[in-house]
């Protein structure tokens, strides 16, 4: 699994790099919402013929919703510490870093204040998506199920949704979809926010 | 992840469909073995082309040289503190690695069980 899933994210950037034509990759969006409508319409039937769909999301509960919260404390305070080593203050590190890998709005948010905050928003974000499809097998097996849901901060709740269920157990998807949701709102509220401290 | 619009809607709609289809008993009852199967190979073309939506972003390679280092240490220290922080509240809350509660993996035990 973890062998096939770095081969396919590093494979795909190969080829999208060197051999993929802009205008067949302009249709990457489509072919990603109709994957992704197929994974999730058989994950539910997966978690359906478990039976314990309520019995799970009843036992998440409310706790469900401190995840995402620990999620945007832990990225933005430790952002904040990463700006030790370069040459950003600390507020334009978190605020880069709170786009919790929603690497086409970070950037936008950001734009009005410099080209280059806006840059390495981008690129973080962008970097943040790849490297969470690379860590979640193993962080799933070596640390736990639910810190996979952590990675991919908003696109838990999507395109890397599948990687954390397929990576971990039907019962997270509560859990991802909860925290990437929370966290996609949060995005345009604290990006501005912190860029206003 | 690149927009947000209607498609949560969907995805929700989606994942609701399959779990309905999924509980009904004549679903329940038989084995599946290629359900497994066909979740893992679209998965890996789903991550394939994520791949070639950002390899093909002339944005991404040549921002690469410049901030790319800049770029990596956020990220890494990102990545890092969400699962440090999440681990601590994982542990504050009781669940166990996979992310049960003691009354959850209870349950997951006898059901094992009573396959056997």
């Amino acid at each position: 699994m973890t062998k096939w899933i770095i081969g396919a994210v590093v494979g795909g950037i190969l080829a999208g790099y060197f051999f993929v034509p802009e205008a067949l990759a302009a249709h990457c969006g489509t072919f990603i919402t109709v994957g992704l409508c197929l994974i999730l319409f058989l994950v539910g039937v997966d978690m359906g013929r478990q039976g314990n769909v309520w019995r799970d999301i009843r036992a998440a509960g409310f706790k469900v919703l401190l995840i995402p919260v620990a999620v945007a404390v832990g990225t933005i305070g430790f952002a904040a510490v990463s700006s030790l080593f370069l040459p950003l203050t600390a507020q334009e590190a978190m605020a880069a870093s709170a786009g919790f890998g929603w690497y086409s709005l970070a950037p936008m948010l950001l734009s009005s204040y410099s080209a280059t905050l806006s840059a390495v928003a981008f690129l973080s974000n962008v970097m943040r998506e790849v490297g969470s499809i690379l860590l979640i097998p193993i962080v799933a097996q070596r640390l736990g199920f639910i810190e996979c849901v952590a990675l991919p901060g908003a696109a838990a709740m999507d395109t890397v949704l599948p990687v954390v269920v397929g990576s971990t157990h039907e019962r997270i998807t509560i859990y991802s979809f909860v925290s990437g949701v929370i966290l996609s709102f949060a995005v345009p509220v604290l990006v501005p926010l912190i860029m206003q401290l | 992840m690149q927009y947000m619009d209607f498609s949560l809607l969907l995805y929700i709609g989606m994942l609701a469909m399959g779990v309905l289809v999924g509980s009904r008993k004549s679903v329940r009852s038989r084995e599946l073995p290629w359900l497994g199967r066909v979740q893992f190979v679209a998965l890996i073309a789903l991550i394939a082309v994520l791949g070639v939506e950002i390899g093909a972003d002339d944005k991404v390679i040549s921002s690469l040289g410049e901030i790319g280092l800049s770029a990596l240490i956020i990220t890494v220290f990102a990545l890092a503190g969400s699962i440090l922080c999440v681990s601590l509240v994982r542990r504050l809350l009781k669940l166990d690695r996979e992310g049960r509660t003691a009354a959850q993996k209870r349950t997951d035990c006898e059901q094992e069980e009573g396959k056997l």
